[in-house]
């Protein structure tokens, strides 16, 4: 009876260790490329989900929201390059046991190891993240650089500039976590 | 020839008719903190290469109804119909106005020919050069090829390259635009036209280096010399430079630096009613100009330009000048291609010290097409004290292809 009652249990606390993690204000997500010369693009977004399910922390960007200032610019992103109908989100898995959370009122920074899936292809990455905490308020900054041809995205060009495929990534956010 | 207030009237309307080029440093709104990627010159300026070619059609004109996303420009120029190869690059600019300027209680009314260019230029692997030959019935006189009182064959830059480096770097040689502050096109704003480099016709023969990187672009000119001026007393030989860092897409500081010598001193029409220019035909002249300069896009439609120069003068037997010129303009785009820019700018020359607003707006209605009013009310200072009012409007039509 005691078993079944802890499993019971167990099942009804599920869904709140997985809402362990919870975004706070407005996140964003960012890339950073680069052409010739002086060249450079800059692509955001406001839309990012936090899966947390206690041992693997998940950052979901949602790509069609990614805009680059130029609309037929973002529109060349998001149908030639990302193509964002059949791969509509960026992933990015890190395992918990990687991050090391600061003491609260302390800023912590490191390297994680973990794997960004984006195109439909998954590649292991490493993670450079500086985390400010206060309290259980955690923000989050997260930089990976990637190379948009390991993911299988063709390198941009248009009307002779060509956007280098080696790119940064950033995600800001603040979560609270528990 | 001295300058007396009979030629008051010529002086305002040459100040306030000059012709102008194009140079959008507004641009910094589409996230544009570097100019090379549209423009022939790195520095920004005239003859556009064909990615900017492109984006003179999706992101300067009015849509008329056209969703953003579903432009299908063409590299080719007169509206695709004559397609180029991708290393050659053409142009042409042609910009009438009328002109009404009030001053001392009169007002006087002219239409102007401000720009009629042909340009070319070629951007192949690492050679590129660039050249303009034009017609200007009245001004533009330091960029003239002929040497006549009117009616003349101008070249605003005529020069060569080559760029190394994964198009970072650029050694440039020829007549080419003065790298100082902001490139933008109000060429009579005093920032550019105290320190003589604007864009219509004070660039300069000489060589230039360019570095052209990523969160950074820097120009240095070495002068030697404005070989369209007859008389080589007249020449300034010195240099000019900038560099300009770029804080994120969004937002840019730069400095900039001028020190030109010439055996004699130009005249200036900076401040129209400054009788006697005491620098002119003075031998032994020194001529400074250092200051700063930022563009920011502060959000959604809006971008500020800002530039403060300290300029300084010096020649044999006459004394040494200190002033300075400030600009700060507000460039609001309401709509794609609809522009309302409000300027205010300030200069303190020969110890006389000069305020003016503008309003402009702007509007690219159509593809290649441009329409402009601005409204400048200018109080110039006067020897002896106070203040001349001019009120001036300015419309243009200007083509540029």
């Amino acid at each position: 009876m005691n078993r079944r009652f802890r499993f019971v249990a167990l099942l009804l606390a599920l869904p709140f260790l997985a809402a362990a993690t919870q975004v706070t204000g407005e996140p964003t997500a960012a890339f950073r490329g680069r052409g010739p010369g002086g060249f450079s693009l800059e692509g955001k977004t406001h839309q990012i989900r936090i899966d947390d399910d206690g041992t693997r922390l998940r950052v979901v960007v949602p790509l069609a929201g990614l805009q680059t200032g130029i609309a037929l610019r973002d529109r060349h992103m998001r149908e030639k390059y990302l193509e964002v109908e059949k791969y509509p989100d960026a992933v990015l898995e890190l395992p918990w046991s990687a991050v090391k959370l600061p003491a609260d009122g302390q800023t912590g920074e490191g390297t994680a190891p973990g794997k960004m899936t984006i195109h439909g292809q998954t590649r292991d990455v490493q993670v450079k993240y500086r985390i400010t905490r206060t309290g259980n308020r955690y923000q989050v900054i997260g930089n990976v650089p990637l190379k948009l041809t390991d993911y299988g995205i063709e390198q941009p060009s248009y009307f002779g500039v060509s956007v280098q495929p080696d790119i940064e990534t950033t995600a800001t956010f603040t979560a609270e976590h528990t | 020839m001295r300058l007396g207030p009979g030629h008051l009237p010529l002086l305002v309307l040459l100040l306030l008719s000059a012709g102008r080029a194009e140079a959008y440093p507004w641009m910094i709104q589409h996230g544009y903190v570097n100019c090379s990627g549209c423009h022939v010159d790195p520095s920004g300026w005239g003859l556009l290469t064909e990615y900017g070619r492109g984006q003179d059609q999706i992101v300067i004109p009015t849509l008329w109804g056209k969703s953003p996303d579903n432009i299908e420009p063409t590299t080719g120029i007169a509206f695709g119909a004559v397609p180029l190869p991708s290393w050659l690059n053409v142009g042409i600019s042609l910009r009438g106005a009328v002109l009404s300027t009030t001053t001392q209680g009169t007002t006087s009314w002219r239409d102007i020919l401000m720009i009629a260019d042909l340009r070319a230029g070629i951007t192949a692997g690492p050679f590129l050069a660039s050249v303009t030959i034009g017609y200007n019935p009245t001004g533009a006189t330091l960029a003239a090829l002929t040497n006549q009182a009117r009616d003349n064959i101008v070249s605003r830059e005529h020069w060569l390259g080559v760029r190394l480096d994964d198009n970072k770097v650029y050694l440039l040689g020829g007549r080419m635009n003065l790298p100082f502050g902001l490139r933008n096109v109000e060429h009579t704003a005093f920032v550019r036209s105290a320190t003589r480099t604007d864009t219509n016709s004070a660039q300069q023969y000489g060589g230039q280096f360019v570095w052209d990187g990523p969160g950074l672009r820097a120009a240095i000119m070495g002068i030697a010399g404005n070989f369209l001026i007859r008389d080589p007393s007249y020449r300034e030989v010195g240099y000019s430079a900038l560099l300009e860092g770029a804080f994120g897409n969004d937002f840019t500081l730069g400095v900039s630096s001028l020190v030109t010598h010439a055996d004699l001193g130009m005249t200036s029409i900076a401040n129209p009613f400054l009788p006697v220019n005491r620098f002119f035909n003075a031998s032994d002249d020194w001529r400074q100009a250092h200051g700063l300069f930022s563009r920011w896009h502060i959000g959604g439609p809006w971008v500020l330009l800002a530039e403060a120069d300290l300029m300084v003068q010096t020649a044999s037997n006459v004394p040494k000048d200190i002033g300075g010129a400030g600009f700060v303009q507000a460039d609001w785009e309401a709509i794609q291609g609809l522009h309302f820019i409000f300027t205010a700018e300030g200069l303190r020359q020969s110890e006389l010290n000069s305020y003016g607003g503008w309003f402009s707006v702007s509007w690219f209605f159509f593809q290649y097409c441009e329409a402009r009013i601005d409204t400048v009310f200018t109080e110039f200072g006067v020897p002896g004290g106070g203040h001349e009012p001019v009120f001036s409007v300015l419309g243009q039509l200007h083509f540029s292809m």
